[in-house]
Formats: C-alpha cells, structure tokens, sequence
C-alpha cells in the first residue's frame, strides 16, 4: 500500500466518483427513468480483460459508450528501449497479443530484419508461414469459442478448446512452451521441428477441420444464434473504411483486403487461399469469417507442409547483441485480429532506439462506439466478442 | 505479378511526390528510407498538416501509425499511411522542439489518429492542437511526467542489473 501514495503512483481521481462516469459528450443531466448509466468492467468476463466500458442507456440500448483502457500497461516500448535486440523477443509475445504470440514475434524479427539486412532461409520462411497460420487456427478457436460462451454456448466452448488443444499440443511439441513461444528469432526459427512433427501437424489439420461440421451444428446454424446475432452492428464498406476497420471486422463488412493477399510479406505469394468475405458486417457475418478462415488457414498449412525443403533454419553470422546501423524500419502482418505493425528506429547502437507497437486490438477498442451505439446493452458483450480484443494488445 | 505491383507502388510513389511538390511549393525533401524503401518526406512543423492532407486527398486513407520519437534535443513526429487501392505508402516526418509547441492534428481525417495522439500525447507529452479530447490515455490522469521521453525519470527506483 505504500506505493500507491508515492508520486506517480496515484489512483485513478475520477474512478470513485460516479458523476464525473458521464461520458465526453452529449449529456445534459438525465431526462427521465430510462436515461441512466451502468458501468462494466474493467473486472467483468464480458470485456475479455481488464477494460471499462461506461455505457449511458436509453432503456436497454447503450446511446453513448466511453472505453478506458490501460489498466494493464506494461510499458513494453521503454522496457524494449532498455534490452538488446535479440531480448525484446521475449517481450513481444508476452506483452502484446498473447494468444496470437507467433504474429507478434514474426513482426518483431522482420522489423528487425529489415533494420539489419538479415536474410531468412527458405527452411525457416516456411516453419514461420506454418506456424503463424496454426497461430491464426488456434487464436480463431479461442475467440469463436469465447463469443458463444458470452452468448450462453458454453458446450461450444468446450469443443473449440478441445481442439485448440491439439494445436497448442503442436506448438509444444515444436517449442516446448504452450502460450509464449519465443519461437521467432532474428534470422529465422530456433528449432528444427522434431521428428514426425511435420505427418502430426498435418493430422492435426485434418482433425481440426473434420471438427468444423459439428460446430456448424451445434452453433453457427443454430436459430438462437441467428436472433442474436444478425443485422446487430451492421457495418457498410464506405463506414468500414472509413473507420480503417481491420481483419476479419472490415472483411465481413464486404472488402476483400488482407495484407497477405494484397501486399504479401513473407512467401505468401507462392500459396493458394481464398479472402473469406461477408456482405452485411453484423455479428453473424464476422463469425464467419472467422470459420471460413480458419479453413484457408488449414489450406495454407497444408500447402506449406507439403513444399517444406530441407535446410538449416537461422540465418548464420548473426552478432549475439546485434547493432544494426542508424536507420528506422517498418513491419506489418495481418495477424488473426488485424494488422499489427513495429516500428523501429536504431542510432547505432546495441538497442533499439525506440520502438512503436501497432496493435490490432488497440484500434479496434477505439472502433468500438461506432459499431456499438443503437443496440442493446446485450448485443453490446456480443460485438466485443466479435472485435476479439486481448487487452494485452490494448494495453501493451 | 510481382513486378506489375512493384511497377503500380513506383508509379503512385512518383504521383505522391509529385502532388506534395505542388501543394508544398517544391520545398520538400522526398527519399526512400534505407531498408524498408518507403518514400519518407521530411517537412517542417508547418508543411504537416497540409502534407497530411495531400496524402488523405490521394486516397491514402489507412493509417499504420502515428508516433513520435525524442532525440533528446527535439522530437520527430512520425505519420504513416497507405493506400488500399494503390499500395503506396508515406511516411512524414517532421521535428519539432521538446518545450510545448503545438502539433496540428490529423484526427479528423483519420480516425485511428484520435488514440495514437493521445497516445503521443501521454508518453511524450506532446500538444496536439484542435485534438476533441486530448487525454491522458494509458497512464492514470495524475501520472507525473511522460514515460517515453528520454529524460523521464522512474520514481520507483527499481535497481535493474545492466548486462550490457
């Protein structure tokens, strides 16, 4: 308790006093009965961490919506500025957007990368494109996964964990880490994939697919869902747009944009896959764009399984506290939340000058008022489900 | 295919500058940065925000990011955008000193902008004029100091072993 009264270490001024909970604008003192607000979070399983969202009602639908974030902040752009290059990599997948930890390494080390003039064997090209798309697989589950349980599925829940399962399982088996891999490192990969890992991820593709059907079924055909879920945050191409809405949010909105189709990193150029699009952009179209990716995944991973050639799979001759030459470096990805980017800027020396994280979660929490404001307070858990935020990513 | 989009990228690259040089009066500096080859136009204070609505103009409507970096004796404010019709993409940079002088905002043309300046705005404690709501955004309101500056002191005085 003593350090909350140090300098620096104050709490929050306005979070005890509910009159100041008003949102920005466009409140002038409450009209009548059904004019009231209800604050959720930042400790509530519908914001999927640690947020506060302080919604102003009009009966049930939610008419003004204030995020506060940061209750989670780690600093992870300081702490980068104070460790080598080769260290942040531990960061990256720790601090940002966990469940997707591979993404958030990848474009690390391909800033990195750039910053350096590394080159990345072919071998390593593939170990990463394989596992990026099981990352997408298995962050895809969890979300899908989690938005039923927000919406009372929970069997369904029970299903995509158990599938994800056999995806972490993979990952394991790879790395020995199940949630933080550090997998990534500037130049490459760190292991070769063990023996008989390459015919195990291939069933475990195959698993995971012979698993869709039944979550069709169960859930994604289910009559209860349509009600909840359709026409709700409706969302046109020109307002995705204009908004900059990302991922799966602006694909189910009709746009067939996805970073690795339109402006391919990596190898993904040499792969065939589809951009699964939706028409309308309410709940429904997301969450499925959401399943038909997890298929284009499978079929990336597939491919990638199948061309994988022999080789070592880090660069050689990389400095163990590398100093890359003055410079500044740009990366993005389309990771399974959008388009996640790394800035960084080098003056010679042995750690990075300064580092900029662009997060997917960060911007679609701020797009949050914009899809949320005319529908229920119910609808409202359901489109942050949709958005998929790791606070993590928020938060940073 | 590959070369047809590299062709179609330099194309809109030379229009950029191009329309740039006409709205900036010719006073700019247009370079591809080093390794990533992104065109990088480094402006002053008061050639940002109509650069920034160049580039809105063109169709350069997706923004990647928005920060700011401290060289200890002036910061450089950082804007990159793309375009997802053309795949161009511009980096504008621009330095400006550390005591208080106010920056142009962009948020009104892209949306993203409004949180990456008061991100800015909370690490670097940078002024963003005719900002909507300029707050603090991660760190509590009373936060003392700007963390992401170079001379940012830490108060709690964590002694952290120095490897390197």
């Amino acid at each position: 308790m003593e350090n909350m009264n140090t300098p620096g270490r104050q709490p929050e001024p306005d979070g005890l006093r509910p009159e100041t909970l008003v949102p920005e604008e466009g409140v002038e003192g409450f009209e009548d009965v059904n004019d009231f607000l209800i604050n959720i979070g930042p400790h509530h399983p519908g914001t999927h961490g640690v947020m506060r969202m302080i919604t102003r009602l009009d009966g049930e639908r939610v008419v003004g919506l204030d995020t506060r974030i940061g209750y989670m902040h780690r600093s992870l752009e300081k702490i980068a500025e104070n460790r080598t290059y080769h260290q942040v990599v531990a960061f990256t997948d720790r601090t940002v957007d966990y469940l997707a930890a591979m993404h958030n390494d990848w474009v690390y080390c391909m800033a990195a990368e750039k910053l350096m003039g590394v080159e990345v064997p072919e071998r390593a090209e593939y170990l990463r494109v394989i596992v990026g798309e099981l990352n997408r697989i298995s962050s895809h589950l969890l979300s899908l996964g989690a938005l039923g349980l927000d919406s009372g599925a929970m069997t369904y829940f029970l299903w995509t964990l158990m599938a994800r399962e056999k995806v972490v399982g993979l990952f394991e088996q790879l790395c020995g880490a199940r949630l933080t891999y550090v997998y990534m490192r500037i130049g490459g990969v760190m292991y070769q994939p063990p023996e008989g890992w390459v015919e195990r991820a291939n069933e475990v593709v195959r698993e995971v697919v012979d698993e869709l059907p039944r979550y069709r079924r169960l859930f994604h055909d289910n009559y209860i869902w349509h009600l909840r879920s359709k026409d709700i945050s409706t969302l046109t191409p020109e307002e995705a747009r204009r908004i900059n809405a990302q991922g799966p949010t602006l694909r189910a909105a009709g746009i067939k944009w996805d970073l690795r189709k339109n402006l391919p990193y990596s190898i993904y150029d040499r792969f065939e896959f589809d951009i699964p699009v939706g028409t309308t952009g309410d709940v429904y179209d997301r969450t499925e764009v959401r399943y038909d990716e997890i298929l284009e995944s499978a079929r990336i991973v597939r491919q990638a399984l199948a061309d994988i050639p022999p080789g070592p799979v880090l660069a050689h001759r990389i400095a163990r506290v590398p100093s890359p030459p003055p410079g500044e470096a740009y990366a993005r990805m389309e990771s399974p939340r959008g388009e996640i980017g790394c800035y960084l800027v080098s003056d010679g020396s042995h750690k990075p000058y300064r580092m900029k994280w662009r997060g997917a979660s960060f911007h679609n929490v701020q797009m949050l008022p914009e899809m949320s404001i005319g529908y229920t307070l119910s609808d409202l858990i359901n489109i942050v489900g949709t958005i998929d935020p790791v606070m993590g990513d928020v938060d940073r | 295919m590959t070369s047809d989009r590299a062709n179609q990228q330099r194309q809109a690259r030379d229009e950029l500058c191009e329309a740039l040089g006409v709205r900036l009066s010719g006073q700019i500096n247009c370079a591809l940065t080093g390794p990533d080859e992104v065109l990088l136009v480094r402006l002053e204070l008061d050639q940002y925000r109509p650069a920034a609505e160049t580039l809105w103009d063109r169709g350069l409507d997706r923004l990647d990011f928005l920060t700011c970096v401290d060289w200890r004796d002036h910061f450089t404010l950082t804007l990159q955008v793309y375009s997802m019709d053309s795949g161009a993409v511009a980096r504008l940079a621009c330095d400006l000193p550390r005591d208080g002088v106010p920056a142009p905002t962009i948020s009104d043309l892209w949306f993203l902008a409004n949180w990456e300046e008061r991100e800015a705005h909370d690490m670097f404690g940078l002024i963003f004029e005719g900002h909507p709501d300029l707050r603090r955004i991660l760190l509590p309101e009373a936060w003392e100091g700007h963390p992401l500056r170079k001379d940012y002191v830490d108060r709690v005085g964590i002694e952290r072993p120095q490897y390197f």
